[in-house]
């Protein structure tokens, strides 16, 4: 039986909900964390989508249909509470969500757990200037080497309209790199 | 005749754009600062606190029972609530009747900030409030000034357009 199949099974069943849940975290948490991480910048914040991520999966991982691939479904649910994390957050400090991400990546100067350089920073600015969709799609296809394959399956739009996506994410951000 | 007409023709015939030499140096080293731009930045720059990882599925386990135990509440204890509940709806309801007071508190005693808050937490949409807008408040001056900016439109027209259909149209 398919591995995933088989451990989505020992999800769903009580006796063995609780073990398999542990293997899920431990094939999932690193990748997952670093998708987060790319969309919220700070470490912090990433803790919390990353746990709020897996406590909504152990919580709906019985309505969860086997439709898509497991993994999907979960990096879809990350990918929705990062965002939502970052539109709540930004409401709070009434700022528009790109006013609350310039300022994330201007607080990476002095965070700890960035140790990029002025290029980095720079490079993470340019990243913040593209629309929602378009960050997303170079994120996972620059830092995160995700195929376009899995990726159109993760954010529900055609591998065409992916390579389109990322094509321009990728000028857009050549274009701010040089023009200073 | 073929000779003759070969003899003549000095040139190729092929020129270049105006001023192509000029900036050939300058679009070259443009390209290969990309290049070098982006071929040094192979990661995000982001780390993690040391052992993050490894203390991570304690920590998420942790959260997940905390969470289940606040939500097991025993039938008995429902029934006391239910009970206890009961008790104090009839005060209140008896108080309210003996001594209500002309002050009834309206729409306008809210504070605008506290409405203003109400609705900044509040998931709404713009098209959930729009139906409680009428007429008298909406102006088509409103509309005047906005603007769509290019990255929406480009970004709607990625997701929502089929390049297809725009090309046979």
């Amino acid at each position: 039986m398919d591995h995933e199949l088989e451990l989505l099974n020992r999800l769903k069943t009580d006796d063995t909900k609780e073990h398999a849940f542990k293997e899920l975290l431990a094939i999932y948490k690193e990748r997952l964390y670093w998708h987060i991480r790319n969309i919220v910048k700070s470490h912090d914040d990433a803790d919390d989508v990353l746990q709020n991520t897996f406590i909504k999966v152990y919580r709906n991982i019985h309505s969860f249909n086997g439709d898509s691939k497991l993994y999907s479904w979960m990096y879809r649910i990350a990918t929705n509470e990062s965002l939502t994390h970052i539109k709540q957050n930004s409401k709070r400090s009434q700022l528009t969500t790109e006013e609350f991400q310039q300022q994330a990546i201007t607080n990476l100067k002095s965070d700890v757990y960035f140790e990029g350089n002025e290029i980095q920073i720079k490079l993470q600015e340019a990243i913040a200037t593209l629309p929602d969709k378009q960050q997303l799609v170079f994120n996972m296809r620059y830092f995160e080497d995700i195929k376009y394959r899995d990726m159109s399956k993760i954010l529900d739009t055609s591998e065409g309209a992916l390579k389109a996506s990322y094509h321009i994410a990728v000028k857009k951000i050549e274009e701010f790199l040089i023009k200073d | 005749m073929k000779n003759k007409q070969l003899h003549n023709i000095k040139s190729t015939g092929f020129k270049t754009p105006d001023n192509y030499f000029e900036s050939f140096d300058e679009s070259l080293f443009l390209k290969l600062s990309e290049n070098e731009l982006t071929s040094k930045i192979d990661s995000s720059g982001f780390k993690v606190p040391d052992n993050y990882f490894e203390t991570f599925d304690d920590k998420v386990i942790k959260a997940i029972e905390e969470n289940e135990a606040t939500k097991i509440i025993s039938l008995g204890n429902w029934k006391k609530i239910i009970y206890v509940s009961g008790i104090a709806a009839s005060l209140v309801l008896v108080f309210n009747l003996l001594f209500a007071t002309e002050n009834e508190l309206t729409f306008s005693d809210l504070e605008t900030a506290s409405i203003e808050y109400y609705l900044i937490n509040e998931e709404l949409s713009a098209y959930e409030i729009a139906p409680y807008l009428g007429s008298n408040e909406l102006d088509s001056d409103d509309f005047i000034d906005t603007k769509m900016k290019a990255s929406d439109i480009e970004a709607y027209l990625l997701q929502n357009s089929d390049v297809e259909h725009l090309i046979t149209d």
